[in-house]
């Protein structure tokens, strides 16, 4: 083997230190060389507690389970220092320390010491006790795991199978960690193909929709323009109806205004027939009666002035008359004469009482007043004194006039007469003026054609005045026919005009001449309910083109497609790279099982070869060949052809069986663990003195290649190792 | 003075199509590529109506299924309307993906612009500039997702035959057609010569992605490709063709790069780098120079990191790759690490380890025994592909050789794992 020269990375055990274990506390144990160590203590010395300290150290603290003693220490945490030194004397110490098994070694990750040894191989190769020598136990496996370690590879290829099984499980694995496992791959890609289908399925429908929102664009698009036509036509129905109710309502008052004037005429009519019957009277033009009126006012006038002339003749006559006949009346005359007469004589007596009355009074006022010597009363007697002689003088005077009276009667009376006479022949002269008159104006009435006055002015002029008027009536009525009949004039052809609008308005609905306006509502109405259908169809429709306008917007942008397309590649990617991993690590593994199948064909025979002459070294030839059976089973056989299943051997025999297979493969392995230690606990209890000193020698043999410790309470042992191999070393504890 | 005309030339625009290819694109990227085919399609439009081309032809493969998405189908309509805007019409056949059957149940009515080839036989349409034909086109398309192995879809589409069909004679004669030419005999082939004999000026065919000119200085069979790139393996600037005929003169047809996401192989050789730094430094460097070369706004590759390096050890770690992929992806918006793939290889010396006799010579051996009996691993697959409930898949199948070689390296690269080397 290539590995028997020292590697710079190979190291030995070199001391041991206990910082609490048990019993054991700040406790060196060594130091030790690379060779072959016995460590001798007595019972109870702490053989057990070092061998496990360095197993503990290096793979950790054995937890109690069972009844099986762990050395644990009951009141103390164990905690101890494995001090390793390179075995080429260069390079500096490795110290491995580990306390609790959770604080792991420390340092961590440790050095390249342990390499690739773990706990199992350890314990079933490397750490030896009586116990473990009664069999294989898990060695079968550690052994190929032991061949193939010391292939020549700085990894062993028992870990690389490991590894791709590991591989290979994670591949095939549902756990959600392993996202990239063909199981779950093939799950993410059935999702993404659903996906797809549902992305292909609403393509599909989409599809459907585009189809249909085009068929409601089209039919929104016709109904709109049929909304459009029905509103147009709406639109000159309802015109056409204004129209129409319009001629009608005219025609209404039309015939109204007809009737009114068909009234009116029929009035005038009776007016007409009313003068007609009344007689008509002459037609006379204004300068006519003018003229007449004229000739009439002079006549008057004339008549005025003989009549006034009459009238002062008469009054004239009358008064004369009067006159003259008052004073014929003589009785009357006397009367007054006599008067008169009564008169003077009262005037006389007046005359002559009074003043005498005052006389007589004044003068015995006055002599009284003379005599009572009042002023006053003489004053008073002298003013009735001087009273009375004026009223003496005055009746004195009047008595003395002349009486004219009779004379004056006579004149008068012939004057009266005359004047009588005068004025009755003036009367005459009057009367026959006035006649004179009245005949010329008879004359000129009658020749006027006025006869009905009868003469008289005044009935002249009330009649002319009355033909005046009714003439004025006439013309009125003249003037009213006039403008009757213009009415009516203007009124048919209204009427005429009227029936044409009726006629366009119809002809323009397009329906017949007579038709009445409810035919034309009830299509007003119809064509209103159909436009309102329409309107009620596009509101449907423009409800769902709506949704599936903003649908399809939506899909003009919606990706989640071509995500699941882009998803599904790539889980269609990643599946197929983890079937190809998958195969190539099928290969892999089919390549390393190969072989390690050959490596183990080449190499075990080695090992077997090198146990055969362990064990016949060690039985002193008993037993000669340690060998794999047909079947796979491991046997031993003698010189003589004695084949021998372990089981049927002697205790002994099989402890030295086992520790010739554990040599072998620790020398055969010489790459694999090279700076672990091969700590043997009292292995050779059982074995006899020469197979003891045999045993001894083969482990010298073995610690050449390796470090050997073995703890032992047997002085024969320590002497017999010592005499095994040069330079021994012996630790006592 | 002699004719002119112009025409876009466009095939292949698979609207509604997915990348493929991709694993696990960020948010952002996937809205990007979502948006890829649509944006290109509409610089297609553009690109006719900027250049005021006489009439746009589209071979075939509008959309990518024959069911298109609504978003899709409203998108092209959006662009042909933009078209009939500017006066430019369109005309088209339809292909593998979007047959003739699939257009019956229209979406919507085409605009007024738009003549589609019929597809149960060649169809003849005119076209007229200032009222006098200027040119005829013929062409079909496809009826179903196939055409029948007998079947030929370039039968009877002659020069001659548009004349007779149209009843007028024109200077320009164009075919257009959804073929496999004598690239794909699978779907519809076509013989080159016969088209060649067909009295056309120009061929405008679809179906194949990249574009394809019989002959660069006077082309008369043309492939314009696609319009963008959908996967890793259609690399490169992809567009449409600008295509002048002019009587009396060789044609010409000018590429017109519509992609806004061009994809990109690139392999990068690590082998100088020692650091993790260093080997994103050669990617980074790699790709400025691919973006420079294919002059695109956007690049999507897939770097394959090979050579022989001692960067092999952590390189193999997905953890290392993973990290140095977000990093390429973060530093630069524009461009997409779609994978970073480690092809490198550990310094083993594998003569040596032969020799050594040690684990990895049996391994070494047992993988040579190995990689000659392939049929025996297709087979071990099979066997456990099935005792896992799954079917061995065909790129499986096909890249098992290589799949054992990745094995073995792997197993090599993980016994070494812990090497002195490392």
């Amino acid at each position: 083997m290539s590995a028997k020269h020292v590697r710079p990375s190979d190291y030995y055990l070199r001391s041991i230190r206990i910082e609490a274990f048990g019993a054991f506390a700040q406790r060196d144990v060594g130091p030790f060389t690379s060779g072959l160590n016995v460590v001798y203590g007595p019972n109870e010395a702490g053989k057990t507690t070092v061998s496990e300290l360095v197993s503990g150290v290096l793979f950790g603290w054995e937890e109690a389970r069972g009844n099986r003693n762990v050395y644990k220490p009951v009141n103390a945490e164990r905690c101890g220092t494995l001090v390793f030194a390179p075995k080429a004397g260069e390079g500096s110490e490795q110290r491995l320390t580990r306390a609790r098994n959770v604080d792991g070694i420390a340092p961590d990750p440790a050095p390249s010491v342990l390499a690739d040894i773990d706990r199992e191989t350890f314990r079933s190769v490397f750490s030896l006790d009586a116990d473990q020598l009664r069999g294989l136990g898990k060695t079968s496996r550690v052994t190929s795991r032991l061949l193939t370690a010391g292939a020549g590879t700085a990894a062993s290829p028992a870990e690389a199978m490991a590894r791709i099984d590991e591989e290979l499980a994670a591949l095939t694995s549902r756990g959600k960690a392993h996202v990239n496992s063909i199981p779950n791959l093939r799950a993410a890609l059935a999702d993404a193909r659903e996906a797809m289908n549902r992305g292909q399925a609403e393509a599909d429908q989409l599809k459907q929709e585009d189809h249909e929102y085009r068929e409601l664009a089209e039919r929104r698009a016709s109904l709109m323009a049929a909304v459009k036509k029905s509103n147009e036509e709406l639109e000159a129905l309802t015109v056409q109806r204004a129209a129409l109710a319009q001629a009608e309502d005219a025609r209404a008052q039309l015939e109204e205004r007809s009737a009114q004037l068909e009234k009116q005429e029929s009035e005038l009519e009776a007016s007409m027939r009313a003068i007609d019957d009344a007689g008509r009277p002459p037609s006379i033009d204004a300068v006519e009666e003018r003229t007449l009126r004229a000739q009439m006012d002079d006549l008057s006038e004339q008549r005025g002035r003989a009549e006034h002339a009459l009238s002062i003749a008469q009054q004239d006559a009358i008064v004369s008359q009067a006159e003259y006949e008052a004073l014929l009346e003589a009785d009357d005359m006397k009367e007054l004469e006599r008067l008169a007469k009564r008169q003077r004589l009262l005037q006389i007596l007046l005359s002559v009482v009074l003043p005498v009355v005052f006389a007589v009074l004044g003068v015995p006022v006055f002599l009284r007043g003379r005599a009572i010597g009042s002023l006053s009363v003489t004053a008073l007697g002298i003013f009735l004194v001087v009273a009375a002689f004026g009223m003496a003088c005055a009746a004195f005077a009047m008595l003395l006039r002349p009486n004219h009276a009779d004379q004056e009667r006579t004149n008068r009376i012939a004057d009266a007469q005359w004047v009588m006479q005068k004025d009755a022949k003036k009367l005459e002269v009057s009367k026959n003026a006035l006649a004179a008159q009245d005949a010329q104006i008879a004359r000129f009435l009658s020749d006027a054609g006025l006869t009905a006055a009868n003469g008289s002015l005044r009935r002249a002029r009330a009649l002319l005045d009355e033909w005046g008027e009714v003439r004025a009536d006439e013309s009125v009525l003249a003037q009213r026919r006039q403008s009757l009949r213009a009415q009516r004039a203007s009124l048919d052809a209204a009427f005429a005009r009227n029936e044409a609008d009726r006629a366009a308005a119809l002809s323009a609905l397009g329906a017949k001449p007579d038709t009445p306006l409810a035919v034309v509502d009830a299509r007003i109405a119809r064509v209103t309910e159909q436009r309102d259908d329409q309107l009620r169809t596009i509101e449907s429709i423009n409800t769902r083109y709506g949704e599936l306008g903003q649908v399809l917007a939506q899909a003009r942008h919606a990706r989640d497609f071509d995500d699941a397309k882009l998803e599904h590649a790539m889980l269609t990617t990643r599946l197929a790279d983890s079937m190809q991993d998958y195969a190539r690590l099928l290969l892999e593994k089919r390549l390393l099982a190969r072989a390690i199948s050959a490596w183990e064909g080449q190499s075990q025979p080695a090992v077997y070869r090198r146990a055969s002459t362990l064990l016949a070294q060690m039985t002193a030839g008993a037993w000669t060949s340690v060998r794999i059976s047909g079947e796979g089973h491991l046997e031993v056989a003698d010189d003589r052809g004695t084949v021998r299943d372990p089981l049927y051997l002697s205790t002994g025999t099989r402890q030295q069986l086992y520790l010739a297979l554990r040599i072998a493969l620790l020398q055969e392995a010489s790459n694999v663990g090279r700076s672990v230690p091969v700590v043997c606990d009292d292995i050779l209890v059982n074995f006899d003195d020469d197979r003891r000193a045999s045993a001894a020698a083969a482990l010298a043999d073995l610690a050449r290649t390796r470090q050997v410790i073995v703890f032992t309470c047997h002085r024969e042992v320590v002497r017999l190792l010592r005499d095994a191999g040069k330079g021994t070393n012996v630790v006592e504890l | 003075m002699s004719e002119t005309v112009t025409f876009i030339h466009a095939a292949d625009l698979h609207l509604g199509a997915p990348f493929r290819g991709l694993r696990a694109l960020s948010p952002t990227w996937a809205d990007r590529l979502v948006e890829a085919i649509p944006e290109a399609y509409d610089r297609l439009v553009a690109a006719a109506i900027d250049r005021a081309c006489d009439f746009v032809v589209i071979a075939g493969d509008i959309f990518d299924a024959a069911r298109p998405s609504y978003r899709d189908f409203a998108h092209f309509v959006r662009g042909l309307q933009k078209l009939a805007d500017a006066g430019i019409p369109v005309y088209f056949c339809t292909g593998n993906h979007d047959p003739y059957t699939s257009w019956q149940t229209s979406y919507a009515e085409l605009p007024a612009n738009v003549r589609m080839f019929p597809a149960d036989a060649p169809g003849y349409f005119v076209y007229e500039r200032d009222g006098r034909p200027l040119a005829l086109l013929g062409g079909r398309g496809y009826y179903s997702q196939s055409v029948a192995p007998g079947d030929d879809i370039a039968a009877g589409i002659t020069r001659a035959a548009a004349e007779a069909a149209c009843g007028v004679r024109a200077p320009f004669a164009v075919g257009v057609l959804h073929t496999g030419l004598d690239i794909d005999p699978t779907k519809a082939p076509a013989d080159p010569r016969q088209l060649a004999a067909a009295g056309m000026d120009y061929w405008a065919l679809g179906h194949i992605h990249e574009a394809r000119l019989d002959d660069a200085a006077d082309p008369r069979i043309a492939f314009s490709g696609c319009i963008q790139g959908r996967d890793i393996n259609e690399t490169g600037a992809r567009g449409c063709l600008a295509v002048t005929l002019e009587e009396g003169k060789a044609n010409r047809a000018e590429f017109v790069p519509l992609a806004s996401v061009v994809w990109q192989k690139l392999d990068v050789d690590v082998s100088a780098c020692t650091t993790i730094a260093d080997v994103h430094d050669a990617i980074m460097r790699a790709l400025f120079a691919a973006n420079g070369a294919a002059q695109c706004e956007e690049m999507v590759e897939r770097v394959t990191l090979v050579g022989t390096t001692p960067l092999h050890g952590l390189l193999a770690d997905a953890g290392v790759l993973g990290d140095l992929r977000d990093e390429v992806n973060e530093g630069y918006p524009v461009f997409f690490c779609d994978a970073l793939i480690d092809r490198t290889r550990a310094p083993h010396d594998r003569a040596a380890l032969k020799r050594e006799g040690l684990f990895p010579q049996v391994l070494l051996e047992q993988a040579d025994l190995a990689a000659s009996d392939e049929p025996g691993a297709v087979a071990y697959l099979q066997d456990e592909f099935l005792k896992a409930g799954l079917q061995l898949p065909a790129h499986v199948i096909r890249g098992v050789g290589s799949l054992q070689r990745q094995a073995t390296d792997a197993l090599l690269d993980e016994l070494d794992g812990g090497s002195d080397e490392r």
